[in-house]
């Protein structure tokens, strides 16, 4: 019986490891149309020949304010990238080594979505042809091809790490990188980038034959030192006209106070 | 009494066995521009006697233009079973490269029945599946994506054949590639640039192509291949797009919804070509294409309903013109000659340089605008095995077919290239001392 049990028990055993196993051979990263790509490359000191990318999920989500949950981050960037990776400087440049951005598309409508550093460009991106944002949506894409299959860091949710040297690395299509034509997915002039302590604006870009117009500003990402990133809504103008009215309400209230604890 | 018989039995089919043994089998798949010349290839190291026995699958007229094909026969003396089985040069070198990964081919069985001598017999698809020994591609693996780690997966390093004569080895000759328009085409022309706008946005209007203000509503469509196609990395590397850059490709559909994929089809729409899966590879909306060359220069060739849809917007089907990449055997025999209707294709000139057909008996061989380096589209055809796999016979074979390919049946031999590149859609620069 005992040997019976023990057979059992191994069997179950094995076929737990086999069944692991195979989970662990799922743990692959996977793409979307119109997901956002959270990319980053690293221009000096540990890891300056990889770069990252974690799949966020859909765009349309950036709606509200919320930290996005990537599982062990902090451990898998500074495995990768070293214990300063937030801090470093690149002293050719006098940026933070760890340059980063977000990105997405819509490759039937052409819409696109990018940061934006907006101490270095204001106002929002501005919105191109059709023709024009379907190009930079391929752009997108290919690069999202780079990322989709590869194994997932262990402890994130959908962090990888690529060699810059790939075709189509999300590095060569940041400034200086092999297709870029010198600026960030040769679109964002002259980069969609930002440091590790750099607060990035969020563009939704709609595409327009009409010149002179420019995408709108979602809200802000915040990179944290732990790894953890943080999107911040802008209230959209509704909300605005909403607190105002609210306001004039409380001012109102207070005068009705005022004027009766006079009367009395 | 019995036992006696079921002894006999097992020693027939011990005996039957080792003959079926006795004769190589040798699998090949890959390119489909390079089917028509590696088809001749084969046929040509047989021996003479017995005269080889061919068998092939009935989406062609000829085997040198089937989907898959089986010769019979003996090489040198040895018995050798040649199969081939067409699907693109990436799909050759990712299913040779990965261990894992099968081929259908047609059976041994189809032969003696179905097969004759020379042009050989039409039968159906075969479903034998096999893991293929070589790859016929029309760009160097370091181009591809089934180029070490992808998606999970390891892919083996491919070796160029040897060849059986030193200096003869791959790659074996030349792979020409045309740009051609459909029918009633009002450009002759395309550009570098044009290509790399026309397949990042799926569609242009024609007055980029004509310089026409009149022409600024009227669609230019773009059509091409999955990313299995070794035409197609040639195509988007050359013209600097990026091999593997993604693409906006669509897709002509009858009114039924079918894929139109010969001659005698009617195009009534053109969709965004549709997410597909691809020997386990996902590809997005919009970035697949046609598996087969042939397939796309016959609907290149077919005709369009009137007015035709393009998404959800409808044309005049005479302000619609479709482009697309072709290797030089499926455009010169399916768009470019033949009895019209429907009417014949227009070639296009790349970037102010035609290419044109060859007049028998001349070949492609003794176009100048080609050797000479005038003419870039073009790439490297290249024989590829796993030296660490592959069976000593079935390497010998390969190695006979890459000297056959190198000498004589390569669609532009190697030895009347004036110029060379390092790489698929590097420069190309001249290989004689410069003046």
């Amino acid at each position: 019986m005992k040997i019976k049990n023990l057979v059992i028990t191994s069997f179950v055993s094995l076929f737990s490891a086999a069944l692991l196993a195979v989970s662990a051979h799922a743990q692959i990263t996977s793409y979307n149309n119109t997901d956002a790509l959270f990319g980053f490359r690293v221009t000096s000191g540990t890891g300056s020949t990889l770069d990252g990318m974690i799949d966020l999920g859909p765009a349309s989500q950036f709606n509200h304010t919320f930290t996005l949950s990537l599982g062990s981050i902090g451990t898998f960037m500074t495995t990768n990238f070293g214990a300063d990776w937030f801090t470093r400087i690149d002293a050719a440049t006098g940026r933070t080594s760890v340059q980063w951005a977000v990105v997405a598309d819509d490759i039937v409508a052409n819409t696109l979505w990018s940061t934006r550093n907006p101490s270095l460009v204001s106002p929002p991106w501005p919105r191109n042809s059709d023709s024009s944002q379907s190009i930079t949506a391929t752009n997108i894409e290919t690069v999202a091809g780079t990322y989709s299959g590869n194994p997932i860091a262990t402890g994130t949710t959908s962090a990888m790490t690529q060699a810059t040297s790939v075709a189509n690395s999300w590095a060569s299509w940041q400034p200086g990188g092999a297709n870029a034509s010198g600026i960030s997915f040769a679109t964002w002039n002259p980069t969609n980038e930002g440091s590790t302590n750099t607060v990035l604006a969020f563009d939704s870009i709609l595409s327009s034959n009409t010149g002179g117009l420019h995408g709108t500003t979602l809200g802000f990402f915040t990179w944290n030192s732990d790894g953890t990133l943080t999107f911040t809504v802008v209230p959209e103008p509704e909300t605005y006209e909403l607190m105002a009215l609210g306001a004039v309400g409380l001012v109102g209230l207070q005068i009705l106070r005022r004027r009766r604890t006079v009367r009395a | 009494m019995k036992k006696i018989s079921t002894l006999t039995l097992v020693v027939i089919a011990l005996i039957g066995a080792t003959t079926l043994h006795a004769q190589t089998l040798v699998y090949i798949t890959g390119s489909t521009a390079y089917r028509s010349a590696t088809e001749n290839a084969i046929l040509h190291i047989y021996d003479a006697t017995p005269a080889v026995q061919i068998a092939f699958q009935n989406n062609s007229a000829t085997f040198q233009g089937a989907n898959q094909s089986i010769f019979v026969g003996n090489i040198g003396g040895v018995a050798v079973n040649v199969h081939t089985s067409w699907s693109g040069s990436e799909a050759g070198i990712q299913t040779v490269a990965d261990p894992a990964q099968t081929v259908n081919f047609l059976p041994d069985s189809t032969c003696p029945t179905n097969c004759s001598a020379n042009p050989g017999t039409s039968v159906a698809a075969g479903t034998d599946a096999h893991h293929p020994d070589v790859a016929m591609s029309d760009t160097f693996q370091s181009t591809s994506q089934f180029n070490g780690i992808f998606r999970g997966v390891t892919y083996g390093a491919l070796s160029e054949a040897a060849g059986t004569v030193a200096g003869q080895g791959s790659p074996v000759g030349i792979v020409p590639f045309k740009w051609c328009a459909s029918a009633g085409a009002p450009f002759t022309d395309i550009t570098s640039q044009l290509v790399r706008a026309l397949y990042g946005t799926g569609k242009l209007p024609l007055a980029l192509f004509t310089g026409n203000n009149a022409d600024e509503t009227k669609p230019v469509v773009a059509l091409g291949r999955n990313p299995d196609s070794g035409t197609r990395l040639t195509s988007f590397a050359e013209t600097g797009f990026g091999a593997l850059h993604v693409v906006k490709q669509y897709q002509p559909q009858d009114s039924a919804g079918a894929l139109v994929k010969t001659t005698a089809g009617t195009i009534s729409k053109f969709v965004a070509w549709p997410a597909e899966t691809i020997n386990g590879v996902p590809v997005g909306i919009f970035n697949s294409g046609y598996s087969s060359g042939g397939d796309l220069s016959k609907a290149m060739r077919a005709v369009t309903t009137d007015p035709v849809t393009i998404t959800a917007t409808s044309y005049p089907a005479a302000n619609v013109t479709r482009v697309a990449y072709l290797g030089t055997s499926d455009a010169d025999s399916n768009l470019l000659s033949g009895a019209p209707p429907p009417a014949l294709g227009v070639e296009l000139s790349y970037n102010g340089v035609l290419l044109g057909i060859p007049v028998a008996p001349n070949t492609y061989n003794n176009v100048t605008a080609l050797t000479e380096g005038q003419y870039t589209f073009w790439g490297y055809e290249h024989v590829l095995y796993n030296t660490a796999t592959i069976a000593a016979a079935v390497k010998t074979v390969a190695d006979t077919l890459t000297t056959q390919l190198h000498n004589v049946d390569a669609v532009v031999l190697l030895s009347n290239m004036q110029v060379s590149r390092t790489t698929d859609g590097s420069t190309v620069t001249n290989t004689y001392a410069t003046p």
